[in-house]
């Protein structure tokens, strides 16, 4: 009775795999081959081919796989290798799948397994494909428990799988909403080794351009009032770079003097200029949020820097939802202090010399700070300098080399080129990271910002302005600017030039852009109605709903909930009960057994009547005509006729009841007699 | 039970000794109008036992020995040009085999090769053969009682299932009992008693047997006993595929003819769990290759008879 049923081998071998599928992104090829290997090997065991492996064969099984877990992670711990351990464990259990309890093993595996697959991805396609899976797993469930159906068990799992997940869809909500979102109790920091594309703390002059080249999200940006804003004035920033080393920008970490909320400027409730977004912001593993210029810190846990940046106070490993704002009655800052004016003129001394000296020529000529930026920005749009993704290499003195050889950069280039030619003439410069544009989804009123938006502009302080944006990358690509790096790279046919199949490489095709839109409104709600419901979130929405935002309330609401789902499944399981299947003549027969238990009497499914009574009543020889008797009158009524006449049974019954009695006392009597 | 079939048992009785069970049921297997298979060892009796069913029943029955370079038309018979006394004239003229009696006895059925096999299990199955673009039927009542030695012995051919499946029963006598060997020692020949017996049974006789056969009713919850196991085959893990219909009739007719050797007139599951072994055991493949139960075994064990 134990075997496993055979039609309940597909069904989870299709469960296993589909629960495999998605890990396939982020381990070897080689499992890949191991899960073929092993499947293969299982199905040609089900067919009868191949014998169930020894535990020899077992056993090099093991070790094999966990030396080629060790090799193809360098013996590192982290989410991927624990993971490839515990996918490859769950492979291997397949090989000595046999009997229904190792099918159940590898039900709960294949749960597993699909949840583990949300530590990698939790969009909205994967979340379906989730479901669908999650059918085809408690499919392969149901089928373990059929006995008798072969051809309809297909078709029974399929409906009962689909009738389990609908009735667990109340109380998958009941957890979603309730149950406490606590932070892990233990310590160990289940990150992702994969690389987190974004922003870096520094920026040599190829960053940038590297980091335009992929399409992946970096954040998605409400406004409360839903206008769509400017192209213009979409400048997301950053960090401040305004430490150089002759090669690469950094920020400076000593910069210590941040305001945490709400200990920073808060617009006036009365403030109608203030316009304030909300941010959902892709994992980087840094501490830097994103913001307009004149931002404030709106929410706890963030804060304000003198540079007029957003950080958060833990670095952001997971999708993070924040508030922000743009407001004009932000005081700036309009002095700055001796350090700071040291900090943002230096440069290492002996670097660009030619940059040096054109510099100083054209601020002699020049009539003041405002006029020598002008002329350099002229400079930049009237000679031929490039806008270019994929520059020259530069040697030594690449401002040097930039400005007057290859005269072919990307935004980083000219940013760098202009703070260095500003402060090296005295005018405290400095450069900023971040993110310039964005898509716009009028249907949905949200922006997308994409890697590919990255982008680095420069500040330069003017007397009496304080810091004031200029982007030189607006004098020499005003496209890139106006209508985001596509349209700036054109010509050079560079946009998204690794990336072959990236969507957005066919804006130009109006219904694949389409798609491609109405795609992203899916995951944009997605995101921004299921997934950023964090522990915040949670708190908030429950603080609302039940005017408290304790673990105690919460769980007692979870509790709650549950009990009152499981009192109206209850109602409706017993409103809805089937007619009642066993007659009542099994009924006073299985009565009949139960007292004869003290006899222990071997009992099978397969005894006759007769054959059991014959038993019976050999142990207890008292009983022996009327147990005899009763055994006739069995046959009689269930087997002389081809009906079973009803006032016969009744008064059978009556007779088994009886007997039943006896039966019980005796039996009770013989136990006793042999102890 | 009519005194005749009694005394049928009791003359058989006297030849195979200690093999009661085996008896009845092969007789069992001869009124449901069914083919039987007796599976042993050789010189365990099987020849002895077919030859006596014979003599007893009263039917006229051929042996054919089975052996290797055996070919069909040995077992059908065959068509030889015979010339007028005379004259220059001639003609052809179908001399019938063996398989035209009313019981034949093929011994060691396994010995042959596949095509003489199939020629003999087609005409058990149509109960008429076709020679030569003739198709002749053959006498009624038509049994076949073969003979084979377990398939692992040298020189065999093992008959495929669906050839298996055209047989209602497969029996084996297995050893004698001490007492009934010792019988068998101090007693007269087997092949004089077998030469001496006596028809008990007319073929009207039998035939009215066959027909009361039909007559053993089966009641509903019977009938659902039988379909519990029908579906345990098809459906529970375990066999490579469950009873045919076909198989499905066999169990039935063979548990009603079992009752009415039993001197029954209704059908009990026991009935059922007698015959089980003989009726599925050769219809039933395991999957897994065995182990302790037989096929009948394990769905004696499971399947319940109340439900």
């Amino acid at each position: 009775m134990n075997q496993l049923p055979r039609s309940a081998l597909l069904w989870l071998l299709a469960a296993l795999v589909l629960a495999l599928l998605p890990h396939s992104t982020h381990l070897p090829w080689g499992f890949a081959l191991l899960g073929v290997l092993v499947i293969g090997w299982r199905w040609q065991m089900h067919r009868g081919r191949l014998p169930y492996p020894g535990k020899v064969t077992k056993a090099i099984a093991v070790a094999l796989a966990c030396l080629g877990i060790a090799v193809a992670f360098r013996n590192q711990f982290s989410l991927e290798s624990a993971t490839a351990f515990f996918v490859t464990a769950s492979l291997l259990k397949l090989l000595e799948m046999k009997a229904r309890r190792d099918g159940y093993l590898v039900v709960f595996l294949s749960y597993f397994l699909l949840s583990v697959g949300f530590l990698f991805e939790q969009g909205l396609l994967q979340a379906l494909y989730g479901i669908a899976v999650m059918w085809v797993i408690t499919a392969a469930l149901v089928s373990l428990q059929l006995l008798n159906s072969g051809q309809q068990s297909f078709s029974i799992a399929s409906r009962y799988s689909v009738g389990m997940l609908a009735a667990a869809l109340p109380l998958m909500l009941v957890f979603y909403l309730f149950f406490p979102r606590m932070s892990p109790l233990w310590s160990m920091t289940l990150q992702s080794n994969k690389a987190i594309t974004g922003l870096s703390g520094e920026m040599s002059p190829g960053d940038i351009a590297s980091l335009s080249r992929s399409d992946e999200l970096a954040f998605r940006v409400t406004y409360d009032d839903g206008i769509k804003p400017e192209r213009e004035d979409l400048y997301w920033r950053g960090l401040v770079l305004d430490r150089f080393d002759g090669r690469t920008w950094r920020f400076s970490k000593n910069d210590r003097s941040v305001e945490w909320f709400p200990k920073v400027y808060q617009p006036a409730p009365d403030n109608t200029e203030a316009r304030f977004y909300e941010i959902i912001q892709e994992p980087t593993a840094q501490h830097w949020l994103f913001t307009l210029k004149h931002g404030s810190a709106l929410e706890r846990h963030i804060g304000l820097t003198s540079t007029g940046l957003l950080v958060s106070r833990r670095p952001v490993h997971q999708r993070k939802r924040y508030k922000g704002v743009t407001d004009p009655y932000n005081p700036v800052l309009t002095s700055l202090n001796q350090f700071q004016r040291r900090h943002n003129l230096a440069l290492p001394s002996d670097s660009n010399p030619r940059a040096r000296s054109w510099a100083a020529e054209q601020f002699a000529q020049a009539a003041g700070p405002g006029a020598f930026i002008q002329g350099v920005l002229r400079h930049f749009n009237q000679q031929d300098y490039y806008y270019t993704l994929n520059p020259l290499e530069l040697g030594a003195d690449d401002i040097d080399a930039f400005l007057f050889d290859t005269r072919q950069g990307f935004c980083a280039h000219y940013a760098g080129a202009l703070v260095f030619m500003a402060r090296s003439v005295g005018i405290p410069a400095r450069v900023v990271a971040g993110y310039q544009g964005g898509e716009w989804n009028e249907s949905e009123k949200y922006l997308t910002v994409r890697q590919f938006d990255a982008h680095a502009w420069t500040e330069l302080w003017i007397d009496g302005q304080g810091w004031v944006r200029v982007d030189p990358t607006a004098a020499v690509a005003p496209e890139r600017i106006e209508f985001g790096l596509e349209a700036a790279l054109q010509e050079e046919q560079s946009f998204l030039q690794g990336n072959l199949l990236s969507p957005h490489r066919f804006r130009g095709i109006s219904w694949l852009n389409s798609i491609r839109m109405e795609l992203d409104t899916l995951n944009y709600l997605w995101h921004r109605w299921v997934l950023s419901y964090d522990r915040d979130r949670q708190k908030s929405v429950l603080g609302n709903l039940l005017n408290s935002t304790s673990y105690k309330d919460m769980l007692m609401w979870l509790a709650g909930g549950i009990v009152v789902l499981f009192l109206v499944m209850g109602v409706l399981l017993v409103w809805r009960r089937p007619a009642q299947t066993a007659s009542p003549l099994l009924k006073q027969w299985l009565k009949l057994q139960q007292a004869a238990a003290p006899l222990n009497l071997q009992q099978s499914p397969g005894d006759t009547s007769r054959n059991w009574l014959k038993r019976l009543s050999d142990q207890v020889p008292e009983l022996q005509s009327p147990l005899m008797a009763v055994a006739d009158r069995m046959d009689k009524l269930l087997y002389l006729q081809p009906e079973i006449p009803e006032s016969e049974t009744t008064s059978l019954i009556k007779e088994m009841k009886r007997l039943t009695r006896q039966v019980q006392r005796q039996a009770r009597r013989v136990a006793a007699q042999k102890n | 039970m009519s005194r005749a079939l009694t005394d049928a048992l009791q003359q058989l009785n006297q030849v195979i000794l200690g093999k009661e069970e085996q008896i009845k049921m092969s007789v069992s297997c001869l009124l449901a109008g069914g083919h039987l298979l007796i599976e042993d060892l050789p010189g365990m009796g099987k020849t002895t036992l077919s030859h006596a069913l014979g003599a007893v029943l009263g039917l006229k029955y051929n042996r054919i020995q089975f052996t290797s370079d055996l070919l069909p038309a040995d077992i059908l018979g065959v068509s030889i040009f015979e010339k007028e006394p005379g004259t220059d004239l001639g003609r052809f003229r179908f001399h019938p085999g063996p398989v035209f009696s009313q019981l034949l006895l093929a011994d060691e059925i396994n010995r042959a090769t596949p095509k003489s096999q199939s020629a003999l299990l087609e005409a058990m199955e149509e109960r008429q053969v076709t020679v030569e673009g003739e198709t002749r039927a053959l006498p009624e009542p038509f049994f076949v009682v073969a003979t084979q030695n377990p398939v692992n012995q040298s020189g065999t051919f093992p008959l495929p299932e669906s050839q298996l499946d055209r047989f209602l029963m497969r029996i084996s006598l297995g050893y004698p009992s001490e007492s009934a060997e010792r019988a068998l020692l101090e007693g007269k020949s087997r092949r004089d008693m077998v030469d001496q017996l006596d028809p008990v049974l007319s073929f009207e006789e039998l035939k009215a047997l066959q027909q009361r056969v039909d007559q053993v009713s089966a009641s509903r919850s019977v009938l659902d006993y039988l379909q519990r196991i029908i579906a345990f085959t098809r459906y529970e893990a375990g066999y490579h595929y469950g009873l045919s219909p076909r198989g499905a009739q066999a169990l039935l007719r063979a548990s009603r003819a079992w009752a009415l050797v039993d001197g029954r007139e209704h059908l009990l599951p026991e009935d059922i769990q007698t015959v089980l072994p003989s009726v599925v055991d050769h219809r039933l493949v395991d999957a897994a290759g065995g182990g302790a139960h037989t096929p009948s075994g394990r769905i004696l064990n499971t399947v319940p008879v109340l439900v």
